[in-house]
C-alpha cells in the first residue's frame, strides 16, 4: 500500500474513533453534559449570525416564492376581501356574543381562564439535518421567554421552547418524536398522550381504548400541573377511517392544523399555566426543637365523651 | 495551506447559512436538498479521500452542533466523514467519463448520507424513523441534489483549484495530483 494511502487510512480511523467517542460521550451525558453545554455555545455563536443572513435574503426568497404564488396570492385577496366585508356586517352580533360569553363564562366561575400573554417570534433558521424537527427563533431570553413554554400560531400549538439563550431560543416541533404531549378530544374530554412522527400524521394514544371518538373529533392540549403548555390549544383533527374506527384501537393519526413546512412568524406563551407553588418547607418538616401541640388528655377525653 | 483552510472554512461557513436559512423554503414532501453534503462531496472530489474524510468530519461536528439537543453529536460528524471517503475514492473511477459522472455520485451520496444518518439514529435510538421514511427520503433527497449539484460542485472544483494544498502535502495526499483529470 502506498504511504499515502495508508495515512490516509489512519486518519480515517482517528476520526471515526473521535466521532464514535462523541456519540457515546453525548448519548451518556444527555441535555446536561458538556457535549450539550458546546451545543449550547454554538446556538450562541451562530443565532445571531443565521438571524443576520435571515434578515439579509428574506426579501428575496419571498420574491421568489410570491412570483410562484402570484395567481393564488391574488385569489386568496379576494377571498379574504369578500370575508372582510361579511365581518363588517356580522361585528355587531359578535360583539354581543362575545359579551354573553363573557357572563356565561363568569356565571359557571371558570377558574382556568387562560388569557395567553404572548410574545413574538419569527422564525430564523432550521436544523441543517433531516431528522430533526426544531426551528430557530429570533427572541431570547432578553425578550422573557424560557425553556419548557408553549410556541403556538395562528393554526394551533407548534411545539415547545427547549434551548434558550439570551437572544435566540430553538422550538422542538410537535412534529419531534422525541416528545410527548397531553392532549384530550375536545368534544369528550378523553385524554390520551400525543407524539410526532416526523413528516407523518401524529400518532394519538389513548388513555382509555375502549372510548369512542367522535368522527373527525377535534384533538386540543390537556393541561397538567408540570408544563407550561396552556389548557385547549387546537392541535388536530383525528383522521377517521372510511371504515370507522376499529374496535379498542389504540393508537389513531391525527392530522394537523399547524403546516410545520411554513413557519414564518410564531407566539411564544409567557403564561402557562401556574406552577403548583413550592411546598413551605416548615409544612413538611417536622422541626423537634418546634413546641407541639399539646398532647389530647385522655381522661378529658374519655370524660367529654362519657359526657357527650 | 492556511488560505487553503481558511477557504474550506468559509465553504463550510456559507453552506450551513444556506442550509439552515434558505434552504427550508424550498422543501419537497416535506425533504430538504443537502448542501452541506453537496460540498463534501464537491471537495473530496477535487482533491481525493484524505480532504473528504477532514472536511467531512468537520461539516458534520458543525452540523451537529447546530442541530439543537436531541441530535448526537458526532453522528452527522461519521456519516459525513463516510461520504467523503467515499466520494474520494469515487474520483479515481472518475477520471475519463464525462462531467456528469461527478453529479450521478454526488447524487448518489447525499442519498447514502441520508441513509446512513437515518438507520444509525435508529439504531442508537436517536431518532424514530420509519425504512419507508427513510428509503422515500433517500429518493428525494438523492434527485433534489443531482438536480443541485452542478451549482455546487462547479464552483468548488474551481475554488480547490485556486487553493491547492502545498505541493508536499499535496503530493503526499492525492496520489495522482499531477495526472489529475481534465476538468472542465
Amino acid at each position: 500500500m502506498p504511504p499515502e494511502r495508508r495515512r490516509s487510512r489512519s486518519v480515517l480511523a482517528v476520526l471515526v474513533l473521535v466521532a464514535l467517542v462523541l456519540i457515546t460521550v453525548d448519548y451518556r451525558q444527555g441535555g446536561s453534559g458538556s457535549v450539550a453545554a458546546l451545543q449550547r455555545g454554538a446556538m450562541t455563536v451562530f443565532g445571531p449570525v443565521q438571524d443576520g443572513f435571515a434578515t439579509a435574503v428574506r426579501p428575496i426568497g419571498g420574491f421568489f416564492s410570491s412570483i410562484g404564488q402570484l395567481g393564488s396570492l391574488r385569489a386568496e385577496n379576494q377571498a379574504l376581501q369578500a370575508d372582510l366585508e361579511e365581518l363588517r356586517q356580522g361585528s355587531v352580533s359578535v360583539a354581543a356574543l362575545e359579551q354573553e360569553n363573557a357572563e356565561l363564562r363568569a356565571l359557571v366561575g371558570m377558574q382556568q381562564q387562560y388569557q395567553l400573554v404572548t410574545t413574538g417570534g419569527r422564525v430564523v433558521a432550521q436544523p441543517p439535518n433531516a431528522f430533526e424537527w426544531s426551528v430557530l427563533l429570533d427572541v431570547g431570553a432578553d425578550d422573557g421567554v424560557a425553556p419548557g413554554m408553549a410556541v403556538v400560531n395562528a393554526g394551533g400549538l407548534v411545539g415547545k421552547l427547549t434551548e434558550v439563550t439570551r437572544t435566540h431560543s430553538r422550538v422542538q416541533l410537535l412534529t419531534s418524536p422525541s416528545a410527548g404531549y397531553a392532549v384530550r378530544i375536545a368534544a369528550t374530554g378523553e385524554t390520551g398522550t400525543l407524539s410526532g412522527r416526523g413528516a407523518r400524521p401524529f400518532q394519538l394514544e389513548m388513555s382509555d381504548p375502549e372510548a369512542a371518538i367522535p368522527p373527525d373529533a377535534e384533538v386540543v392540549t390537556h393541561a397538567f400541573q408540570g408544563t407550561e403548555i396552556p389548557d385547549a390549544v387546537p392541535v388536530g383533527v383525528v383522521e377517521t377511517p372510511p371504515e370507522g374506527f376499529e374496535e379498542g384501537a389504540r393508537f389513531l393519526d391525527v392530522r394537523p392544523y399547524v403546516d410545520f413546512t411554513q413557519l414564518g412568524v410564531v407566539l411564544v406563551v409567557l403564561n402557562g399555566p401556574q406552577q403548583p407553588e413550592e411546598f413551605d418547607p416548615e409544612a413538611l418538616v417536622d422541626d423537634p426543637e418546634a413546641p407541639r401541640p399539646p398532647a389530647p388528655d385522655r381522661s378529658e377525653a374519655a370524660g367529654a365523651e362519657g359526657t357527650g | 495551506m492556511v488560505a487553503r483552510v481558511t477557504m474550506m472554512t468559509a465553504v463550510l461557513l456559507t453552506a450551513l447559512l444556506v442550509q439552515t436559512v434558505v434552504v427550508p423554503t424550498f422543501d419537497v414532501l416535506g425533504w430538504r436538498a443537502d448542501v452541506v453534503t453537496l460540498t463534501v462531496v464537491g471537495l473530496a472530489l477535487a482533491d481525493g479521500p484524505p480532504t473528504g474524510i477532514r472536511y467531512g468530519f468537520a461539516a458534520g461536528l458543525a452540523s451537529d452542533l447546530l442541530s439543537g439537543a436531541t441530535q448526537l453529536v458526532g453522528l452527522s460528524a461519521l456519516v459525513l466523514l463516510t461520504v467523503g471517503y467515499a466520494a474520494g475514492l469515487a474520483r479515481r473511477y472518475l477520471g475519463s467519463t464525462p462531467l456528469g459522472g461527478q453529479f450521478l455520485v454526488a447524487g448518489a451520496a447525499s442519498a447514502l448520507s441520508l441513509g446512513l444518518h437515518g438507520v444509525l439514529g435508529i439504531l442508537l435510538d436517536a431518532q424514530q424513523s420509519s425504512g419507508g421514511a427513510i428509503l422515500q427520503g433517500m429518493l428525494v433527497v438523492g434527485l433534489y441534489n443531482l438536480v443541485l449539484s452542478p451549482l455546487v460542485l462547479l464552483p468548488l472544483g474551481t475554488l480547490a483549484r485556486r487553493f491547492p494544498g502545498n505541493p508536499a502535502a499535496g503530493a503526499s495526499a492525492t496520489p495522482s495530483y499531477h495526472g489529475r483529470p481534465p476538468r472542465a
